[in-house]
C-alpha cells in the first residue's frame, strides 16, 4: 500500500466523541489526522443541546453540593429496572462510569465552559449529572442560530484546542475504506475521497472510528427495525447523515454488532413525533430559520406545533391512525404500523398534520414560505377533498383519496360535536375542521439516536465477531455499540479512552 | 380551485338552539346550486354559491344558508349537496342559552392569567382572553366542566347553572418534557 499521508492516529468524525479522541490521543504525544467528510466539524453535535451527561463525582457536581460516584453512576446505568440501563454492556458502563470524572475535566482543561446550573435527565441516573456547555459565541459559525444549540460551544472549543495543540484537520475528507492487513492483521490506515481523489493515509498506531452512527442509513437501521423504512425524519439532518460508514467500513474487515437490544429497547428521545411541520426535517428542539448558513438545504423553519389539539393526524390513505395528543412510543407505533399499503408492509407511511384556516390562526401560523416548504412537504387546498389530491411527496406512493380524507374529517368533526373521539380517545376533541383554505402538512416521525454500533472492549477497540480484538481498530461515539444513554457523554469518554490508547500502541 | 367534487362547510354555530334557525357557510363552483338535507334525506336548505371567491382561498365560492334547526337535544348531522359533490357537517343542539358563565383562569402556583383556554361544557364551549377571561352564554343544567391548554392541567368539574354563575379556576402548569433534559427549578 502507497500512503499519501502518514501520522500515529487517524481519527475519522470530527464530532464529539472524534474531537475528543483527537485531543485525547495528540496528550498522549500522538501525530493526529482527523478526517471530516463536512465542510466544518461538529457532527451531530453541533446541533445538540450541548447537554453533557457524565458524573461520578465530578467538579461541577461537586460544586454544586450534588453526592455522586462512580459506583451509583454505574449501579444506575446498569439497573435492571430501566430500560435505557438494563441491555447496557456492563463493562463498558464501569469504564463510563470510572471514566467520567476525568472526562469533564478532560473538557474544562480544553477551554469548554459549562452554565453554571445542572439540568436533569429523564433517564437513568438518580441524581443530575448533565451540565450544558454555553453556546458558541460567533454567530456566524452556529448552524442553527437562536435555538440553545449550545453543543456548538463543545465541538468548537475542543476544535479549537486540537488545532491549537497541532491536530491535522481535513475537512471535506471522506473515508471510503479501511485498510487492513491480511489474515486479520492490524489495521494500517484508510483511504479517503476529497475533491474526487483517493488520498491514502496511514496511521501507524490507530484508526479510531467517529462517523457518528447510523440513523440515517435505511438498510443497516432495519437491521434493527425492520419497520424503519425510506419515510423517516432524521434528526440532525440536513447537517449530519449518520450514514452507517464507520460501521459499513469495519464490518467490512470483520467487525461486529453489539448489544443491538438497546437500539429498540423504547426508552426515551431515539425516536420522537416531530414538532415542527410542513417541512421536511422537523425535530423536536431543532430549527433552522432564515439565517443558518444551511437553510438552502433544510429550505423551510416549518411551523411549531404548541397544541395538537389543533391538528389531526393522517395516514397515506387520509385516515386518522391514534390519538393526536400523544407522543409516546405508543403513538409511535401506531405510526409505523401498516395501514394498508398492501405494497409495502414494513414501515408506516407519510403521516400527515391537517388542519384549516382557523387553527392556523390559532397558532398565528404563516403557512406560506420560508415557513412551510411546498415542494412536496406541505399542501394547501380550498377543500379538504381537493387537499388529499394535492399531496404529491417522494414517501406518498399513492394518491390520497379525496373521498376518504374528506370522510375522516367529517367524522373528526362529528366528534368535536360530540365532545367525545369515540375512534381514539382524543381527550375532548376542541375544534372542526372546517375553514378554507385547508392545510396538510409533512408530520412523519423522526429518528434520532443510534444506540447500538460496532462492538469494543473497554479500550474502545473494535472486536470482530469471534471477540477477538481488531488490532488498530478503535471506535466511539454513537457508532459504538454497548451503551444506550442518549447525548454527548458516552462519547466524549469513549472518544477520550480510544484516543489514549491509540496514541499509547506501539507503532 | 374547487372541483365538481369539492365541498366546504363553515362557521357551523356550537351548540345551535333548539327551535332556533342557524346559519352555516358553504364553498364550492362558482355559480353551482347548494343543498341542504336532514338525515331523513329531505332538503331543509338552498342556495347558489356567489361570484365572489372566498379570501385566502385560490377559487372558492360561497354562500350563506340558513339551516332549520333540529326539534331536540341531540347531535345531528346534515348532508351538502352540489352538483356530484357532497359532505357532511355536525351540529350540536342544545336548548336556548339563559345564564351566562363567567370564568377568570390562573396559573395555580404563580396567579398569572391564562389566556387561550378552552372551556367546554356540554356543547357549550368559549376561549380565555389574555387576561385569563372568558364568558359564554349557557342553558339551565348540569355539566362537567372541562378546562384544556397546553402544558396545564385542571380536574373536570362539575357545574350546575340555574342563573348567572362566575367561577375563578386554576390550572396547574406541567412543563413538557425535554426530550434531552429539563432544567431544575
Amino acid at each position: 500500500m502507497e500512503w499519501n499521508l502518514s501520522t500515529d492516529v487517524v481519527v475519522i468524525g470530527a464530532g464529539a466523541a472524534g474531537l475528543a479522541a483527537a485531543v485525547s490521543a495528540r496528550d498522549h504525544g500522538a501525530a493526529v489526522i482527523l478526517v471530516e467528510e463536512n465542510y466544518d466539524i461538529g457532527g451531530h453535535a453541533m446541533l445538540s443541546g450541548g447537554r453533557v451527561h457524565l458524573g461520578g463525582g465530578n467538579a461541577l457536581q461537586k460544586k454544586h453540593g450534588i453526592e455522586d460516584s462512580p459506583d451509583k453512576l454505574f449501579a444506575d446505568w446498569t439497573d435492571h429496572k430501566r430500560g435505557d440501563a438494563r441491555y447496557n454492556d456492563r463493562d463498558l458502563v464501569r469504564t463510563h462510569a470510572d471514566e467520567s470524572v476525568a472526562t469533564l475535566q478532560f473538557l474544562l482543561d480544553n477551554g469548554v465552559t459549562f452554565i453554571d446550573k445542572p439540568v436533569t435527565t429523564p433517564d437513568a441516573s438518580s441524581v443530575p449529572r448533565t451540565f450544558v456547555t454555553h453556546e458558541w459565541h460567533i454567530k456566524e459559525e452556529i448552524i442553527a442560530p437562536r435555538r440553545n444549540r449550545n453543543g456548538s460551544g463543545l465541538v468548537r472549543r475542543l476544535a479549537e484546542s486540537a488545532r491549537k495543540k497541532g491536530v491535522q484537520i481535513l475537512l471535506s475528507h471522506e473515508m471510503t475504506r479501511i485498510v487492513r492487513d491480511d489474515n486479520k492483521g492490524r489495521v494500517r490506515g484508510i483511504v479517503v475521497k476529497a475533491n474526487g481523489k483517493e488520498i491514502a493515509i496511514e496511521a501507524k498506531k490507530g484508526v479510531v472510528i467517529c462517523t457518528g452512527g447510523h440513523t440515517g442509513n435505511v438498510q443497516f437501521r432495519r437491521m434493527f427495525d425492520p419497520r424503519l423504512t425510506e419515510e423517516y425524519q432524521q434528526a440532525g439532518m440536513p447537517w449530519t447523515e449518520q450514514g452507517a460508514d464507520g460501521e459499513l467500513a469495519a464490518m467490512d474487515i470483520g467487525a461486529s454488532i453489539w448489544a443491538a437490544a438497546t437500539q429498540t429497547q423504547e426508552v426515551g428521545p431515539a425516536i420522537t413525533k416531530t414538532k415542527h411541520i410542513g417541512n421536511r426535517w422537523g425535530y423536536i428542539s431543532l430549527v433552522y430559520e432564515i439565517d443558518s448558513p444551511i437553510f438552502d438545504r433544510a429550505k423551510a423553519t416549518g411551523l411549531t406545533v404548541t397544541d395538537w389539539q389543533e391538528v389531526i393526524l393522517v395516514n397515506q390513505f387520509g385516515k386518522r391512525f391514534w390519538n393526536e395528543l400523544d407522543s409516546g412510543y405508543e403513538f409511535i407505533n401506531a405510526a409505523f404500523a401498516n395501514h394498508g399499503d398492501s405494497d409495502k408492509l414494513n414501515g408506516g407511511g407519510p403521516i400527515w398534520a391537517i388542519f384549516d384556516a382557523d387553527a392556523a390562526a390559532r397558532q398565528k401560523w404563516n403557512c406560506k414560505p420560508p415557513n412551510v416548504d411546498p415542494d412536496g412537504w406541505f399542501f394547501t387546498a380550498d377543500t379538504v377533498f381537493e387537499l388529499a389530491g394535492k399531496i404529491k411527496n417522494p414517501h406518498q406512493k399513492k394518491p390520497m383519496d379525496g373521498a376518504a380524507l374528506q370522510e375522516t374529517v367529517n367524522r373528526y368533526n362529528w366528534f368535536v360535536a360530540m365532545g367525545t373521539d369515540v375512534d381514539f380517545g382524543k381527550s375532548t376533541p376542541l375544534h372542526p375542521i372546517a375553514k378554507p383554505p385547508f392545510y396538510a402538512a409533512w408530520s412523519t416521525p423522526i429518528l434520532h439516536d443510534s444506540l447500538t454500533g460496532l462492538r469494543t472492549d473497554t479500550n474502545a477497540q473494535v472486536m470482530d465477531t469471534r471477540g477477538e480484538v481488531i488490532q488498530g481498530l478503535y471506535c466511539a461515539g454513537e457508532s459504538q455499540g454497548g451503551f444506550a444513554q442518549h447525548g454527548l457523554g458516552r462519547c466524549l469518554v469513549f472518544g477520550r479512552v480510544a484516543g489514549r490508547h491509540a496514541a499509547q500502541r506501539n507503532s | 380551485m374547487a372541483n365538481a367534487k369539492s365541498l366546504a362547510v363553515w362557521d357551523v354555530p356550537m351548540p345551535v338552539a333548539i327551535g332556533e334557525t342557524f346559519s352555516i357557510k358553504v364553498g364550492g363552483e362558482k355559480g353551482a346550486k347548494v343543498e341542504v338535507s336532514d338525515s331523513a334525506g329531505q332538503v331543509v336548505a338552498s342556495g347558489k354559491f356567489g361570484s365572489e371567491p372566498l379570501a385566502g382561498t385560490e377559487g372558492l365560492y360561497w354562500t350563506s344558508l340558513d339551516v332549520p334547526p333540529p326539534a331536540k337535544e341531540e347531535v345531528k348531522e346534515y348532508t351538502v349537496r352540489a352538483g356530484i359533490a357532497s359532505s357532511r357537517f355536525a351540529v350540536a343542539a342544545a336548548p336556548k342559552a339563559t345564564h351566562t358563565l363567567t370564568v377568570s383562569i390562573v396559573e395555580r402556583e404563580t396567579k398569572e392569567a391564562l389566556g387561550g383556554v378552552e372551556i367546554r361544557l356540554g356543547p357549550f364551549h368559549a376561549r380565555t382572553d389574555k387576561d385569563g377571561r372568558a364568558s359564554v352564554r349557557i342553558a339551565k343544567g348540569n355539566y362537567q366542566l372541562k378546562l384544556w391548554r397546553n402544558g396545564h392541567i385542571a380536574p373536570n368539574r362539575p357545574v350546575s347553572i340555574d342563573g348567572d354563575v362566575t367561577l375563578a379556576l386554576t390550572m396547574l402548569h406541567v412543563p413538557e418534557e425535554h426530550p434531552d433534559a429539563r432544567w431544575i427549578r
